[in-house]
């Protein structure tokens, strides 16, 4: 009967309290407010990703690739932009907003209050999966009904575990490249360099069956080339469900968890002083 | 049956309530603390002790140590060596327990500029478990009018003021102030200081860092001067450096009629060990007695009918005393 009249300590064992699920919310809501608000991040996390599947995709309207087996440009390229798509959500997001706040003293700030550190993360990390579900949608929906792609509801459970391997393995890498980046402002070629570039041999805009065979196995070396081949898989209707590449989600753990050895040796919240 | 069901169900108190925390009537005490960078020895066997309630001044010339120790104190920096308690808590591991009960005010560090001061404020109160209003912090940094602006079209001024308010969002025991009222106009320093006043009568610790005496003046019930890494002065702002009892100074203008040879000989006389000087019609006094000094001087003039113009007795100000104390040891 008395314990009835201590609710307080009830919830003291759970991993996780009410609480700090509202928190993590809270943190979470204020992220996405900070991203809408800014107008460099909404252009380069959306508008690039959605101008590259418009004008890529209406100026190649009927064409087969003769390369990769006649295959239809937009089955392709859909997955390709969506592969980029993820990367600059993720990644390129994560990467400049903490190399941004770092610099700005905001993670300074953030570290002096009782906010855990792994709730930071969470919530930007949470913001930015809300972003990559909206652009997952925006892409599927303009290859849907604008290229008429198919989307294979039997190779469905592939194309979320690719997803989210993908999302996991770029949102580490972010965190990760964000330790590099010393000022805010020379930051952004830093981070974005590696993942233009490899957007280019990675085969995401095109094949990369033309490349020579060095350059396509230095793309597969990096986590961008397996991505788009995998959620490529699911999309080309000649790849037996469930269309999983057991090799490429292989390669993203494994740079996941370089990723994740990278951030947690070098992630710094106060920039280094000159 | 009933106290073995209580030592299950209630085993310890919840994390924000404080574990390790113990009731001294110190805030902070620090023993023998030494933290060097390389070669250089930033914090060199410093000895300190913060009351609670008080509004402790810390001042010190840059590249004395003062950031390092401040740092160490709120958590960001580990020491080589030394004990240091904050709130009962090693700074070091302190964790969520004790960043609920500090506040700190860094010296410049952002805050998210897409954000509104309203916006702001949520979410900093957000992280504690027993934050203040909303509306109380904005009114007590005076931002009423600009609730609704974002951080980034507030002016150098407004900023800082919210950076304050946000220090003082979780309603800390211990504020930590890193030259608060630097960029300020003259009427929000004073608006500043009173918030300050306010949070000493609420029984709050204040660990206050500044290159203004006369806000250390106006604010600090202790003083502590750091060189080189130690503690070379501590006391209240009237004594410290023995400046209740250095000698004062006494100026006035002579008339053009009266030489100074015509005035009373003060340097003979015994307790005043004063010492004249004079500049054209400017006289100058040292003295460790101005009363005395001045019971001679004035006797001697309003018997002469004669007006020492321009009177003035001060003893240093505490500017004067820092800049003695730093340049001692420099």
């Amino acid at each position: 009967m008395k314990a009835q009249s201590i609710p307080v300590n009830e919830h003291k064992y759970v991993f996780i309290s009410s609480k700090d699920i509202k928190l993590l919310a809270t943190q979470t809501a204020s992220e996405q407010k900070i991203l809408w608000r800014n107008r460099r991040a909404i252009l380069f996390t959306f508008i690039l990703p959605v101008a590259f599947l418009v004008f890529l995709g209406a100026s190649n309207r009927g064409v087969h690739l003769k390369i990769i087996g006649n295959m239809n440009f937009d089955t392709f390229f859909v997955p390709g932009i969506l592969a980029f798509s993820l990367v600059s959500t993720t990644y390129s997001n994560l990467a400049l907003s903490i190399a941004v706040q770092r610099d700005q003293g905001i993670l300074k700030r953030i570290k002096g209050t009782p906010l855990p550190p792994w709730m930071f993360f969470a919530g930007k990390v949470g913001a930015t999966l809300l972003n990559s579900l909206l652009m997952v949608v925006i892409v599927l929906a303009v290859g849907r009904f604008a290229y008429g792609v198919q989307i294979r509801v039997s190779t469905l459970p592939a194309l979320i575990v690719d997803l989210l391997v993908g999302a996991a393995c770029w949102s580490i890498l972010g965190i990760a490249m964000s330790t590099v980046v010393n000022r805010a402002e020379g930051g952004s070629p830093i981070v974005t360099l590696p993942y233009i570039v490899l957007s280019f041999i990675s085969g995401v805009f095109y094949p990369a069956q033309a490349e020579p065979a060095w350059l396509q196995d230095l793309a597969r070396a990096f986590p961008l080339e397996p991505l788009a081949r995998s959620l490529e898989a699911a999309f080309d209707p000649f790849v037996a469900a469930p269309a999983f590449r057991g090799t490429d989600l292989l390669i993203m753990l494994a740079w996941t968890a370089v990723g994740t050895v990278l951030s947690l040796r070098f992630f710094r919240w106060e920039r280094k002083s000159s | 049956m009933h106290a073995i069901k209580d030592e299950v169900v209630t085993p310890v108190c919840r994390a924000s309530d404080g574990i390790g925390y113990n009731d001294s009537v110190h805030a902070i005490e620090i023993k023998e603390l030494f933290k060097s960078y390389g070669d250089l020895k930033a914090v060199n066997g410093l000895d300190l002790t913060v009351r609670t309630g008080e509004v402790f001044c810390f001042l010190g010339p840059n590249g004395a140590g003062k950031t390092t120790t401040v740092e160490i104190l709120e958590g960001y920096r580990k020491r080589d060596s030394g004990t240091v308690s904050v709130l009962g808590y090693d700074p070091e591991n302190g964790g969520r327990a004790f960043r609920e009960r500090i506040g700190i005010m860094l010296q410049e560090s952002g805050i998210q500029t897409q954000l509104s001061v309203r916006e702001a404020l949520d979410l900093y109160r957000s992280y504690y478990s027993h934050p203040r209003s909303t509306m109380e912090l904005i009114e007590m940094v005076e931002l009423n009018g600009s609730v609704d602006v974002r951080v980034e079209a507030l002016s150098g001024g407004q900023r800082r003021r919210l950076d304050l308010a946000l220090a003082l969002a979780g309603d800390p025991e211990l504020v930590f102030l890193d030259e608060p009222t630097t960029g300020f106009d003259p009427a929000a320093r004073r608006n500043a200081w009173h918030t300050i006043d306010g949070l000493r009568s609420l029984g709050k610790t204040i660990f206050l860092t500044t290159h203004y005496m006369d806000e250390a003046q106006a604010l600090a019930d202790r003083v502590a001067v750091i060189s080189d890494g130690q503690i070379v002065a501590l006391d209240t702002p009237d004594r410290i450096g023995g400046r209740n009892t250095t000698t004062s100074t006494i100026r006035f203008l002579l008339p053009s009629s009266i030489s100074v040879n015509d005035l009373p000989t003060l340097s003979n006389m015994e307790h005043l060990d004063a010492d004249m000087s004079a500049e054209g019609e400017s006289v100058t006094i040292h003295t460790s007695r101005p009363d005395l000094a001045l019971y001679v001087l004035t006797s001697w003039s309003v018997g002469k009918n004669i007006e020492l113009s321009g009177l003035t007795v001060s003893r240093p100000t505490l500017e004067d005393i820092y800049l003695e104390l730093t340049e001692e040891n420099n």
